[in-house]
């Protein structure tokens, strides 16, 4: 499962990396500084994404491999 | 104390100050004989970051005040850059797997770095969980680290300082290895991780090689995250109120199945059954030792493939 989840992020990584420093960085549409808030607001979805899909992982892990007590209300 | 053997022996700590020396003063003899200033960047940075970690030994440090403190670990770099002729340092260029050109962020990359000294230092600092593990991982995540320096060098594309500069950072490393290895002997304590830390992102810095870097220690940056992602703040593992995980009689480790207690790591090896300390340590650096594989070939993508 680990192996899974650290292939998996090594994946996440790679795509991640390519996608802001070779795509959204060098981004050049309205030659201002219109491109800057554009590249930030992209490069702000991707990350929001990327902890996502990272969140999603460790529940997935935390769900198959911890037993975890329920707070029982008083 | 060791915490998790039979009667809790004490152990010497830290050994920080000992990595700290070895580190710097053969980095700075290298300086002395190179000239190259990525070399004294690199010394400069350990030692900063390494003298943070021996106040956090001395008087801990809150969780907020060590990474804030950490955010100067990287300035030496910057400053040495600015006042000399361009890339003598590092180059602002950062290689990317399947890419033939790299991306240039001359600007970014100043950023980067005042936030992955830091980052990294911290991370690296975060999986000194038990006996050998923190130097066992360093050590392993050099192998790539040093494959794609090499790489690189053949490419033509690294100086040798840069390699030199390598070696007695793994040196040093392996040197206290020996006797954090299990059963350790002593503890490098804060600042001991905190400076092998700083080292080992510098060296991804001045080497050009931080992808690769980055995907080696994927152990302790995932450790970190989900330690993060369950508590919601940055805070001191002695502050936590419920511990992750549980020392039985025999001395063997299970998971603990209380809410508030964080995710980590150790947490989710021991998940389903009772390990041992060993056991558990060789299980991070088995997952280590894959995540190199997956940093090496990360390197090959980058500096072989594009070739190519």
């Amino acid at each position: 499962m680990l192996i899974g989840i650290f292939t998996a992020a090594w994946l996440l990584v790679l795509i991640g990396t390519v996608i802001i420093f070779e795509y959204i960085v060098p981004l050049d549409i309205f030659h201002s500084f219109l491109d800057s808030i554009v590249k930030g607001f992209l490069t702000m979805i991707l990350v929001v994404v990327w902890l996502y899909l990272f969140v999603r992982m460790r529940n997935l892990m935390v769900r198959t491999q911890l037993r975890i007590e329920k707070k029982v209300p008083n | 104390m060791d915490y998790h053997k039979e009667g809790k022996p004490p152990i010497p700590r830290p050994g920080g100050p000992a990595i700290i020396a070895a580190i710097v003063i053969s980095e700075l003899f290298l300086f002395a004989f190179t000239g190259s200033y990525a070399v004294l960047g690199l010394a400069l940075v350990t030692l900063l970051s390494g003298v943070i970690g021996i106040v956090d030994d001395l008087k801990t440090l809150g969780g907020i005040v060590k990474p804030a403190l950490l955010l100067i670990g990287g300035l030496p770099l910057v400053i040495l850059q600015y006042f000399l002729p361009q890339d003598m340092v590092y180059n602002h260029h950062l290689y990317l797997p399947l890419f033939d050109t790299p991306a240039n962020i001359p600007l970014i990359y100043i950023l980067l770095i005042i936030v992955a000294i830091p980052v990294v230092t911290n991370t690296i600092n975060t999986i000194d969980v038990l006996n050998g593990v923190v130097t066992g991982t360093i050590l392993i995540a050099s192998v790539p680290m040093g494959f794609a320096i090499l790489l690189r060098y053949l490419e033509g594309k690294e100086s040798p300082a840069a390699i030199a500069a390598f070696f007695p950072f793994v040196a040093a490393t392996l040197a206290f290895y020996y006797f954090h290895m299990y059963p350790s002997k002593i503890f490098p304590g804060d600042s001991g991780a905190m400076a092998m830390g700083a080292a080992y992102g510098t060296m991804a810095i001045i080497a050009g090689v931080e992808v690769v870097a980055v995907i080696a220690i994927l152990p302790a940056i995932m450790n970190s995250f989900f330690f993060l992602s369950s508590v919601k703040r940055l805070v001191e593992h002695r502050d936590l109120k419920s511990q992750p995980v549980t020392v039985l009689s025999d001395n063997k480790m299970i998971a603990t199945s209380d809410s508030r207690a964080p995710v980590t790591l150790m947490r989710l090896l021991v998940g389903t059954q009772a390990k041992s300390e060993k056991e558990i340590g060789r299980d991070i650096l088995k997952l280590c030792a894959y995540s190199s594989f997956l940093a090496g070939i990360t390197a090959i993508l980058t500096w072989v493939v594009t070739i190519a």
